[in-house]
C-alpha cells in the first residue's frame, strides 16, 4: 500500500525539468555564432567585358572605328611597375594620377571622343595595377558625363605558354 | 514568518520557455549567416578602386570565381563556392555555369562571372580564367574591389 501511494504520488507530481545546463550550451552556442560571424563587407565593381570577338583567334572582326589607346603595364627587374601609353612613360607614386590625365586628354582631343581602351598587361604584373588602370579609365568616364562609357578591352596574346602550364 | 518567506522564494521561480524560443532561433540565424557568406567569397585582400560601383545586394546570376595569390599545394589557384579546382575543373565548371543561362539567339552565354581576385595575384592567372569564360562564350565579367572610403 505504501509503495503504491508513493508511485502515485510521484506520477502526479508535475514533471519538472531542470532547465539550467541547457540554457548555458545554447548561450556559448549563441556566443560562439556571434563571435566567428562576419559581416558581408560590401564589394565594389567594375565592369570589364570581354570582347566577343576575340578569343582563340588572334583575328579582330570588326574594325575599331578609331585609333585605341593602348596601356601597356610592365614590370621592370625592381618589380616595379611601369605604365605606357605610346612612348610615354609613367612611374612613381603617382602614376595612375597621371596616366589619367593622359587619358583624358587623348580622349578629349579624338574626334568622336570615344576611342577604345586596350590594356596590355605583362603575365607578372599584380592585379592591383590592372584594377588601378580600370580605375583610372572609370574616373575618365567620370569627366565627361552624358556620354558612353569608354569601352575598355584586354589584348588577347599569344596563349600557347599559358595553355601549357598548369 | 518563516513560512511567508519561503512562500515568497517559490515566487521567484521564472517560466524560460519563451527565452528559449528566442535563443533557439538566434542560433538558428547565426549559423545560416555565417554559412551564406563564407561559402562563395575566399578570404583576399581585394584590390582598391575609387571608382568602382557597389554591388547590388544579391545577384543570382553572378558566378563567382576566386583567384588566390599563390597556388595550394597541389598547385591550384582557383577557389569557387564548390572549394578548390584545378584549371581543367574550372574550365568544366565554367561550361555547365555558361550552358545554365545560354542565349541560343545570340550565341553567348547571359551568366556573369565575378573575379576576386588578390591585389598579388599575378596578371597571367587571371587572364587565363578570363579566356576560359571567353571560350564558354561568357563576356559579362567583372572585378570585385574593396570599396575605398575616402
Amino acid at each position: 500500500m505504501a509503495v503504491s501511494r508513493s508511485l502515485e504520488k510521484i506520477a502526479n507530481e508535475k514533471a519538472d525539468m531542470d532547465m539550467t545546463p541547457m540554457i548555458d550550451v545554447t548561450f556559448l552556442l549563441l556566443i560562439f555564432f556571434m563571435c566567428t560571424l562576419h559581416f558581408k563587407v560590401l564589394e565594389g565593381i567594375l565592369q570589364a567585358h570581354l570582347p566577343k570577338d576575340q578569343g582563340m583567334q588572334n583575328t579582330s572582326a570588326e574594325k575599331d572605328p578609331e585609333e585605341p589607346i593602348t596601356v601597356k603595364i610592365l614590370t621592370s627587374s625592381r618589380d616595379v611597375t611601369v605604365v605606357w601609353v605610346g612612348s610615354e612613360q609613367f612611374e612613381g607614386q603617382r602614376k595612375f594620377t597621371r596616366l589619367f590625365n593622359k587619358i583624358r586628354s587623348i580622349v578629349q582631343a579624338s574626334p568622336n571622343s570615344n576611342p577604345p581602351v586596350v590594356i596590355d598587361p605583362d603575365i607578372d604584373v599584380p592585379f592591383q595595377d590592372i584594377i588601378s588602370t580600370l580605375n583610372a579609365c572609370r574616373r575618365v568616364d567620370e569627366t565627361r558625363e552624358g556620354k558612353k562609357p569608354l569601352q575598355v578591352k584586354f589584348a588577347a596574346k599569344a596563349l600557347d605558354d599559358l595553355e601549357d602550364e598548369n | 514568518m518563516k513560512r511567508r518567506k519561503s512562500k515568497d522564494m517559490e515566487d521567484i521561480e521564472m517560466d524560460m520557455t519563451p527565452m528559449i524560443d528566442v535563443v533557439f532561433n538566434l542560433i538558428i540565424f547565426f549559423m545560416l549567416v555565417t554559412q551564406m557568406v563564407t561559402i562563395e567569397r575566399a578570404e583576399l585582400e581585394l584590390p582598391r578602386a575609387s571608382n568602382a560601383e557597389e554591388e547590388e545586394v544579391e545577384d543570382k546570376n553572378q558566378f563567382i570565381v576566386n583567384i588566390h595569390q599563390k597556388p595550394d599545394e597541389e598547385g591550384r589557384w582557383i577557389e569557387t563556392s564548390l572549394g578548390k579546382h584545378s584549371w581543367a575543373e574550372l574550365s568544366q565548371l565554367l561550361y555547365e555555369e555558361a550552358q545554365a543561362k545560354f542565349n541560343e539567339n545570340e550565341n553567348i552565354s547571359d551568366r556573369q562571372v565575378l573575379i576576386r581576385a588578390d591585389i598579388f595575384t599575378p596578371y597571367r592567372m587571371v587572364q587565363r580564367v578570363m579566356i576560359e569564360c571567353s571560350k564558354q562564350k561568357i563576356y559579362k565579367v567583372s572585378f570585385a574591389t574593396k570599396i575605398q572610403s575616402e
